[in-house]
């Protein structure tokens, strides 16, 4: 290797800030071993802030491909793969191991990812490649898993939202709701699901969208709702319900697609016509007055291989003036929202069912190390990561070439017959 | 847009030259908006401006040497003939990446030493970029010694702290 010469060795401290404000978490926490300087200036508040905004500028994917496809009902032990990727295609590590039934990812808008499996809460932090299972969650007398996960910047906390029914009648729903705050570096305890007072008015659909405060759900089509009563909301302050109606009534038909999104902080509603094909964008601008604007509207014919029936448009985030656009192709797609037009990413090799998440590393602590599930498919799979290619299918042997498998299988297996995941 | 420059030969040009003087005392002609890039030379030519002829101006630029100077020159002339057209930001990031893309580690040190002295901060922020790349995801001895640092921890202090994070040093990269 070549060394670098004194030049490099009297860098300014406002260089090193600037280099070091680059590195992924991981990076930094090797870095603090560098010298007494670099330790001083990793944990410097003002260093920590400017690795945060830099970290909102360079958003990164965690991608999770299942061997089950989409069949959210299937229990059979399936193999998971988790990726994590800048959008332009760089490899930061993956994962993978076999788990007993299907994996839900929830993105928070923030750092950590919220996964469900077999109804039970994990929180995954990828700046850290660590996870933790959450305490046990209420059951709920219907199948659907309903949730919500959201970050609450001014508090530097998450807070996870679980709406389950209550009613034994199958023609009936009686919804409460519990919730999980997560706070930097604290460990969680069993009792720290916290049951609020008032019911949910309605069944939901999807997962809840928090933006200023509110957790947001469209209500389940199950209770045909009226247009004024369509996406229904929950105040994380006085812990009540409210309605806000559907941006548009006259698009409020049936075949549209439409579902809730956090774009610049603020709640987005994306619905998409059969005909003519476009997507319509709209902002709840005035949260108090219940006013929405449309503030897009993509056309898309204009989407590469685009397909009338086939194509499912999932917005994810709203990065350097681009709409991040998944569209059942290999790569995300990216809308210049000024220029209104398409420009392809990288190709990922996603899958029609690869699951989504935009991330923002962070240094955010998730207090209690599990050292089971997840630890073990890192020490697998940070072997692979610079030869994974996003989406492949692996096979046992593929994986672990110069590992015993057979070992990791077993220790894989023991971890989830009592937890799973 | 593809004409290579060389810096110092291009004296057809209609446009107002400005002299810039390097640490090893040559004189650089380089057209006045792109020394107008580098704060100091800005500076200068304020305070200078009662000065009639620009032509007879000399900027002294004591912190930076003419082979940096002259790698300097023409990427800022370029960029900036790229960012006055409507471009794709992705136009000017491959411009960047080939800048940058054969750059020594010791050129590196040099031109970023010598964009933050001279107010480039768009060039400042892809060598640091570039330099983060370079360093991302190896061990902290390569860490040290690509950057010049001096390891001033005891070997306990430093196993201490490995030991604080032990699955931050998984998974490193071939030095």
């Amino acid at each position: 290797m070549r060394k670098l010469n004194a030049e490099m060795g009297c860098l300014p401290s406002e260089i090193k800030f600037n280099i070091l404000s680059r590195l992924p978490v991981r990076m930094l926490c090797r870095c603090k071993s560098v010298s007494k300087d670099w330790l001083q200036i990793i944990s410097d508040p003002y260093f920590l802030k400017l690795h945060q905004e830099q970290s909102k500028r360079n958003k990164q994917l965690l991608l999770l491909n299942q061997g089950l496809g989409d069949d959210e009902d299937d229990t059979r032990p399936q193999f998971v793969h988790f990726l994590a990727t800048s959008l332009e295609k760089e490899v930061h590590f993956g994962l993978g191991g076999f788990i007993c039934g299907y994996v839900y990812m929830i993105p928070s808008g923030h750092d950590l990812i919220c996964l469900i499996n077999r109804g039970h809460f994990h929180i995954f932090s990828p700046s850290f490649i660590k996870g933790i299972r959450l305490p046990q969650a209420k059951l709920s007398n219907c199948l659907e898993m309903d949730a919500g996960f959201g970050y609450i910047p001014s508090q530097n906390e998450y807070k996870l939202v679980h709406m389950f029914d209550v009613n034994p009648n199958p023609f009936a729903y009686s919804i409460k709701c519990e919730i999980l705050t997560l706070t930097d570096g604290a460990t969680i305890g069993a009792d720290a699901w916290k049951e609020i007072k008032q019911e949910c008015p309605f069944k939901v659909s999807g997962w809840g969208v928090l933006a200023n405060n509110k957790f947001y759900w469209i209500v389940s089509v199950v209770c045909t709702p009226c247009e004024e009563k369509s996406i229904v909301s929950l105040d994380l302050e006085t812990e009540t319900f409210d309605f806000i109606p559907h941006p548009h009534y006259v698009s409020y038909l049936e075949g549209n697609d439409m579902f809730l999104v956090e774009l610049k902080g603020q709640l987005c509603f994306i619905d998409t016509f059969a005909y003519p094909p476009v997507t319509d964008i709209w902002v709840l601008v005035d949260p108090v007055r219940k006013i929405w604007v449309k503030e897009h509207r993509i056309d898309l014919t204009m989407l590469q291989g685009f397909d009338d029936e086939q194509t499912q448009v999932l917005i994810h985030g709203y990065e350097n003036g681009e709409l991040v656009i998944s569209s059942q192709q290999k790569s995300l797609e990216f809308y210049d929202t000024r220029r209104k037009i398409f420009r392809k990413g990288e190709d990922l090799n996603l899958l029609w069912h690869t699951g989504i998440c935009l991330y923002t590393e962070s240094f955010f602590s998730l207090g209690i190390v599990d050292s089971g599930f997840l630890r073990q498919l890192t020490t697998t799979l940070l072997r692979l990561q610079r030869t994974s290619v996003v989406g492949d299918v692996y096979t046992a042997e593929q994986i672990a070439p110069d590992l015993d498998f057979e070992s990791i299988l077993f220790q894989t297996t023991a971890t989830f017959q009592g937890q799973c995941l | 847009m593809a004409s290579s420059s060389s810096s110092s030969s291009c004296s057809s040009s209609s446009e107002k030259k400005i002299t810039l003087k390097s640490s090893d005392g040559e004189a650089l002609n380089v057209e006045k908006n792109v020394a107008l890039e580098f704060e100091p030379a800005k500076g200068f030519l304020e305070d200078n401006s009662e000065e009639a002829d620009d032509e007879a101006i000399v900027v002294p630029l004591p912190n930076v040497s003419a082979a940096v100077l002259s790698e300097l020159i023409p990427y800022v002339k370029q960029r900036l003939e790229l960012s006055a057209k409507p471009v794709q930001k992705k136009l000017i990031k491959a411009f960047d990446d080939q800048f940058t893309r054969h750059l020594s580690d010791d050129k590196l040190g040099e031109l970023m030493l010598a964009a933050n002295y001279l107010g480039v901060n768009y060039l400042l922020d892809v060598l640091c970029d570039v330099t983060a790349d370079r360093i991302k995801n190896k061990s902290v001895e390569y860490v040290r010694e690509f950057l010049g640092i001096q390891n001033d921890f005891t070997p306990e202090e430093e196993a201490e702290l490995r030991a604080q994070c032990p699955w931050a040093f998984e998974g490193v990269d071939q030095d």
